[in-house]
């Protein structure tokens, strides 16, 4: 029983600020997501998993303009990033816990005065997590030996967004990881039908093993950062999404062109049509739908 | 909504993002804090080790963000420059929830 729980949630830094104040429409949908969040925690615990294998597309960090692959195992001991605030307003949120270093009293990842997820400044990072090395670089092998050309890396930085997700699902950071890093936003993506096999190779692959894994695909929904679109969401996109994989047909999502993916702002969308190859056909239970100011949030897990 | 393709087109059709120099500078500059101050303070720097245009390192040092994206530079290393260099008017423009005027300027 090698997969025992799939679950998707996004990786929105808007999740930890409800400012302003005075909009409590904007606060009361942030609580909503949080609570989302904490449902889906309490189903990843009851899925008693031992790893989680989360799937997340890299924000500059692993990946950047000398090198930009599709997609990236990491295959090291030990991985680790900053929140995208202050850890104490994190631990308050999500219960996260991190590393308290002898003599550094602050535990920024940039210097006061920018937004803490934009850099990568910091070489000291609070959360840790430890890897299943052994499982990460069966995988790497299997997926070689499956066709698919799948580059590694022994930089196991993770950027702010995929902190926070993993913040609120491994607040104590007691399973393991592993990191498979994907384009979810640097035109021309993966083709979905592409992400849909690889997923269906990497449940091979785990179907051969004893370790617990439950697979994490952060991200989503619709959003579109930093173009004149910024603002704007396309909920009826994400609406179907849904409505797919609530009716047991993820398969479906392998049929979306990378066009379709960016005209709807969804290319993040590649790590649960990965995850929907892992699952196959099964149902999804759908925890909720927030928009908030830039981004549809959708919360849900595979009933595998 | 209407016109999306159109709008997106210099990022998701185009690729401009794939063959602009601003890209790179980006990425180095998300690993190095240095950079930043460097782009005010010593331009030549980006003229000596990159294969800018001076369009592109004119629209970088002005903080245009409308010219820096018709260049190419990757929308989401733009929200990124913006953060890194510190310019607050870009998300107040925009009416951002939180981005009011509570984080401090680093410029």
């Amino acid at each position: 029983m090698p997969l025992v729980g799939a679950v998707a949630a996004p990786h929105s830094h808007l999740q930890l600020f409800t400012r302003p104040a005075e909009n409590e429409k904007y606060k009361e949908d942030v609580q909503k997501g949080r609570n989302a969040m904490i449902a889906l925690r309490a189903q990843v615990e009851r899925a008693n998993a031992d790893t989680i294998l989360v799937i997340h597309d890299d924000h500059f960090v692993n990946f950047d303009f000398r090198c930009y692959p599709p997609f990236a195992l990491f295959v090291g001991q030990e991985a680790k990033g900053s929140g995208v605030t202050d850890p104490d307003t994190i631990e308050k949120i999500t219960g996260a816990t991190y590393r308290k270093y002898e003599g550094k009293e602050s535990y920024q990842s940039a210097p006061s005065g920018i937004p803490q997820h934009m850099a990568n400044w910091e070489k000291e990072k609070p959360y840790v997590y430890k890897v299943n090395t052994d499982l990460s670089v069966r995988l790497l092998k299997g997926l070689l030996e499956r066709d698919f050309d799948i580059p590694f890396t022994a930089d196991g930085t993770m950027d702010g967004e995929e902190v926070l997700t993993t913040n609120f699902l491994n607040p104590k950071a007691d399973k393991k990881v592993m990191l498979l890093f994907t384009n979810g936003y640097v035109p021309p993506l993966p083709w979905p039908r592409r992400c849909y096999k690889l997923g269906q190779a990497i449940r091979e692959i785990l179907d051969e093993v004893d370790d617990r894994v439950l697979v994490l695909a952060t991200g989503g929904m619709s959003h579109y950062p930093g173009t004149p679109l910024y603002g704007h969401v396309d909920e009826a996109f994400d609406k179907n999404v849904l409505a797919i994989l609530a009716s047991g047909s993820g398969s479906k999502l392998a049929q979306f062109t990378p066009d379709e993916l960016m005209q709807s702002g969804n290319g993040e969308l590649v790590n649960w049509v990965i995850t929907a190859g892992i699952c196959g056909d099964v149902r999804c239970q759908v925890l909720d739908y927030i928009r908030l100011w830039h981004i549809g949030l959708g919360y849900l897990y595979w009933e595998v | 909504m209407s016109g999306t393709e159109k709008i997106l087109h210099p990022f998701a059709t185009e690729m401009r993002h794939l063959t602009s120099a601003l890209n790179v500078i980006a990425s180095d500059m998300i690993r190095d804090r240095t950079l930043a101050k460097k782009l005010d303070d010593d331009p030549d720097y980006f003229r000596n080790n990159y294969t800018v245009t001076e369009d592109e390192l004119t629209a970088m040092r002005d903080r245009n963000m409308t010219r820096l994206y018709e260049l190419g530079l990757h929308p989401f290393l733009l929200v990124r420059f913006a953060g890194m260099m510190g310019i607050l008017e870009y998300w107040q423009a925009l009416g951002a929830p939180g981005r009011g005027g509570g984080w401090p300027r680093n410029t």
